[in-house]
């Protein structure tokens, strides 16, 4: 073993420490609304938005709300900093990044949006008169 | 239907090819050899037309093809039109395999001049061969009929296509795909030439047939990557030029590990090291393109990337898993095969060595590739050990691979000052001298300026390091040839390009402002005025905002609209350039004020009260020095096509052995004056290769 080696194989060992921390540090897990508010801390909260209740945009702040519904038909608001993503109307369903706030809201800095048939089509709409 | 067959053609054409050539391999019959030619450019002609039939579906809008109607209509300009061709899945393989085909055909003949064809044509009429088998499983031909039995009669003619998505309705979709899927082609080579060398044990001169392929793959791929972040940034309104999405990342990592390629084959070529290393690299690159397909088309990256395609079915995911073990285990088992008779060469450098400052710099590059990787399969990695898919956090990248950002700042500079053997410790600490100054004095400045961010002010003072070096050495050395000048000049690209990264994203101010009609809101500097949207296409509005600042002014022109296509609002951004910085103003919605001036909560119904006043809410955001990014990239690019031209000839005949063993370095070092370093031989200006000088 020549110092050479044992240098490389420390920095080599530094970085897969490093990176491991970071990979499991910036992860966010996904979850639902109990899960988000036990865990306090910044994670992905999946579910619906509730087409009953309305939705905001307020100028001054910025910030865009709404409210979401998860999987186990909870509840919950979600506000947004920023404006709704393009596709939102037509999300099937919606993932928050963020975290629960003392308010009660859902504090989010991202808003991914999955939408049914991004690429693929259906029979029916083969067949609809085009306008 | 002709369509269908024409595939069916290419495929067995391939098959008889890549068994002929294999034949030849083993058994040396020129029959096969030219059975393997004639296969080829049977494969070659075939998908030529298969591209040229469904170019020609599109063009006629044959709307009874599933294909031509998912993706196109006939309201589209005819550029449009065409980009329609590769806006699905089906389609861009088809473009990736007519690349191929096309790219194989060069090879071909220049394989054949380095006496590698059937060992290269074997493997990559491979590649053809499984980009035409997803063809075959993902038809373009299909009927609309055949493609929704129940749904649809047989023989019904929709009178219009579905479209395509306006987000991709863009002049860069016309060119982006297509150098992506060719750089992906152009990977093919160096993979296929590396593979080839393990059959026929030949270690040491494989790599300059390679090397051309592998720096127009990289310059390609680069290409693409930026066009792709010019799309994002001034179209697709991310704020930024990098979003770390995994289709954006799943070209990066090839790219990084073909640029430290790129820096080990010059060491062997040097000095006869790194075999076994470049072997493994040239193998790399490709199985990454392979494992980035995978990624991004297999649908395992599920709901935690928007961009990535949808779930293609069991069909797809299994070839694709079955083409990355194949792609993976072949070489993996030869290079297992071969590892006792790969030559050694002990390497002998020293700490103060370029050989060493290369071998670090690639370290680096190869480092960053498997960050970004283990990243982008974050999903798929959380997947298989917590059972719950989850991606990771953008801050994930941005934080691991700033210091090696560091690295790659030093490692430029130090590089290129340093000698091949050893260097004279008093004569690089004087070369230094310059590089470190600009370094410190940028710090200081960016201190004066207000930066406090120390891992910042580090990474800025590293880029400027190697940016004063490489421009002290590339003066030196285009003053005598510009031609050997490329090395230079990409590196002086990557150090203007790692300023305009730390300074355009780590000082940006972004801020939301309201804007109601006609009245003047001061932000960033800036008097904003909205006066009011027209539309300029059909049912398509820009949002004219008035920009005023001292004595100029300037109307930027946002986009909104509504896209029945994705049921949503489409938004653009606009952008001033202003040369030191950009004002970048991203429309976020069109509201309504009430009479107090008071913004009123607008409801997705409509119902805004009594409105009065409309109110142009935008994000308007200064991106500092962001044109240094651009250039940048332009000048690395620049540096890669200097280097193609200069290794073209070279890797066109072939020499045999490492080349220079011993020889000090054909580019004068900066701080040479007259007489060379004790114990290092008299730099050659100019080098002639023993082939070329006997023709």
């Amino acid at each position: 073993m020549n110092t050479k080696t044992i240098v490389g194989a420390i920095i080599i060992l530094v970085f897969i420490i490093f990176g491991a921390y970071s990979f499991l540090d910036t992860n966010v897990e996904y979850t639902d609304i109990a899960g988000a508010m036990a865990k306090g801390k910044k994670v992905q909260l999946k579910g619906t938005w509730n087409r009953e209740r309305a939705t905001a945009f307020n100028p001054t702040t910025g910030q865009f709300s709404f409210y979401l519904v998860d999987d186990n038909g909870k509840e919950c608001q979600v506000i947004l900093e920023g404006a709704a993503p393009n596709n939102f109307e037509l999300a099937t369903s919606v993932v928050a990044k963020g975290r629960f706030t003392k308010e009660g809201y859902f504090h989010a800095n991202e808003l991914l949006t999955k939408c049914p048939s991004k690429y693929e089509a259906t029979g029916t709409e083969v067949m609809k008169p085009q306008s | 239907m002709i369509g269908g067959l024409l595939v069916k053609l290419a495929f067995i054409a391939c098959g008889v090819s890549v068994l002929a050539y294999v034949r030849h391999h083993l058994r040396g019959t020129p029959l096969s050899l030219s059975v393997g030619r004639l296969g080829y450019i049977t494969t070659l002609a075939a998908v030529i037309l298969t591209a040229a039939t469904l170019l020609y579906l599109i063009l006629t809008h044959q709307f009874q093809y599933t294909y031509v109607w998912s993706y196109s209509s006939r309201d589209l300009p005819t550029p449009l039109l065409v980009s329609t061709f590769y806006a699905g899945q089906e389609g861009s393989f088809l473009l990736w395999a007519l690349y191929t085909a096309v790219i194989g055909l060069i090879l071909l003949r220049h394989a054949a001049r380095h006496g590698y064809e059937a060992q290269v044509m074997s493997i990559f009429g491979g590649i053809e061969l499984v980009l035409l088998l997803m063809l075959l499983v993902k038809n373009p031909f299909l009927y609309v009929w055949e493609s929704y039995p129940g749904d649809v009669r047989a023989g019904f003619l929709p009178a219009d296509g579905r479209g395509l998505n306006p987000l991709l309705q863009n002049y860069w979709m016309v060119i982006h795909p297509q150098v992506l899927f060719s750089g992906f082609a152009a990977m093919g080579v160096p993979y296929a030439y590396a593979i080839a060398a393990m059959l026929k044990r030949d270690y040491d001169s494989w790599f300059k047939a390679a090397t051309p392929w592998l720096v127009f793959g990289t310059f390609v791929l680069g290409t693409g990557i930026m066009m792709g972040g010019v799309w994002a940034y001034e179209t697709l309104g991310w704020g930024g030029y990098w979003g770390w999405d995994p289709v954006e990342n799943s070209s990066l990592v090839p790219w990084l590990v073909g640029v430290a390629a790129i820096h080990t084959t010059l060491s062997q070529r040097k000095r006869g090291a790194f075999v076994r290393t470049n072997l493994a690299l040239g193998i790399l690159c490709f199985i990454l393109v392979v494992y980035s397909t995978f990624l991004t088309r297999s649908g395992v990256l599920g709901d935690t990337s928007v961009h990535s395609f949808v779930d293609p079915g069991m069909w797809v995911y299994g070839l694709l898993v079955g083409v990355l073990i194949l792609a993976t285990g072949l070489p993996a088992f030869l290079f297992a095969r071969r590892w006792k008779e790969f030559p050694r060469r002990p390497a002998r450098h020293h700490y103060l060595s370029r050989e060493f400052a290369l071998f670090l710099g690639a370290a680096t590059l190869v480092i960053i590739a498997v960050l970004v990787i283990i990243g982008t399969s974050s999903p798929l990695i959380t997947g298989i050990f917590f059972g719950n898919k989850s991606a990771v956090d953008i801050s994930y990248y941005v934080q691991t691979v700033m210091p090696l950002g560091v690295a790659i700042g030093l490692l430029t500079g130090i590089g290129q000052l340093l000698w091949w053997t050893k260097s004279n410790k008093r004569s690089l600490l004087e070369a230094l001298v310059p590089p470190g100054v600009g370094g410190l004095l940028t710090i200081a400045v960016a201190i004066a300026l207000g930066a406090m961010e120390p891992l910042t002010l580090v990474l800025l003072g590293a880029a400027m390091f190697g940016l004063v070096a490489n421009v002290q050495v590339g003066w030196r050395i285009a003053k005598t040839n510009l031609r050997l000048a490329g090395g230079a000049i990409a590196h002086i690209g990557i150090g203007v390009m790692l300023l305009g990264f730390v300074v355009s994203s780590e000082y940006d101010r972004e801020q939301t402002v309201a804007l109601p009609l006609g009245k003047s809101v001061e932000a960033l500097g800036f008097r904003m005025t909205y006066q009011g949207y027209h539309e300029f296409e059909k049912e398509r509005y820009a949002f004219d905002v008035r920009v005023e600042r001292e004595n100029s002014a300037v109307v930027l022109k946002p986009v909104m609209f509504f896209s029945k296509y994705n049921d949503g609002v489409m938004r653009h951004p606009d952008i001033a350039n202003l040369i030191l910085r950009d004002l970048y103003i991203a429309p976020m919605s069109l509201d309504q004020a009430n009479a107090t001036g008071q913004p009123a909560m607008q409801t997705r119904d409509g119902s805004t009260g009594e409105a009065k006043v409309d109110v142009l809410v935008v994000e308007a955001s200064i991106k500092p020095l962001i044109n240094l990014v651009w250039s940048g990239v332009i000048i690395l690019l620049l540096g890669f096509l200097l280097t193609i031209i200069r290794r073209a000839p070279e890797g066109a005949l072939m020499q045999t052995g490492p080349e220079d063993q011993g020889e000090g370095e054909e580019t004068p070092m900066p701080y040479e004056k007259t007489s060379s370093p004790p114990n290092q031989p008299v730099s050659k200006r100019r080098r002639t290769p023993p082939v070329r000088a006997a023709r």
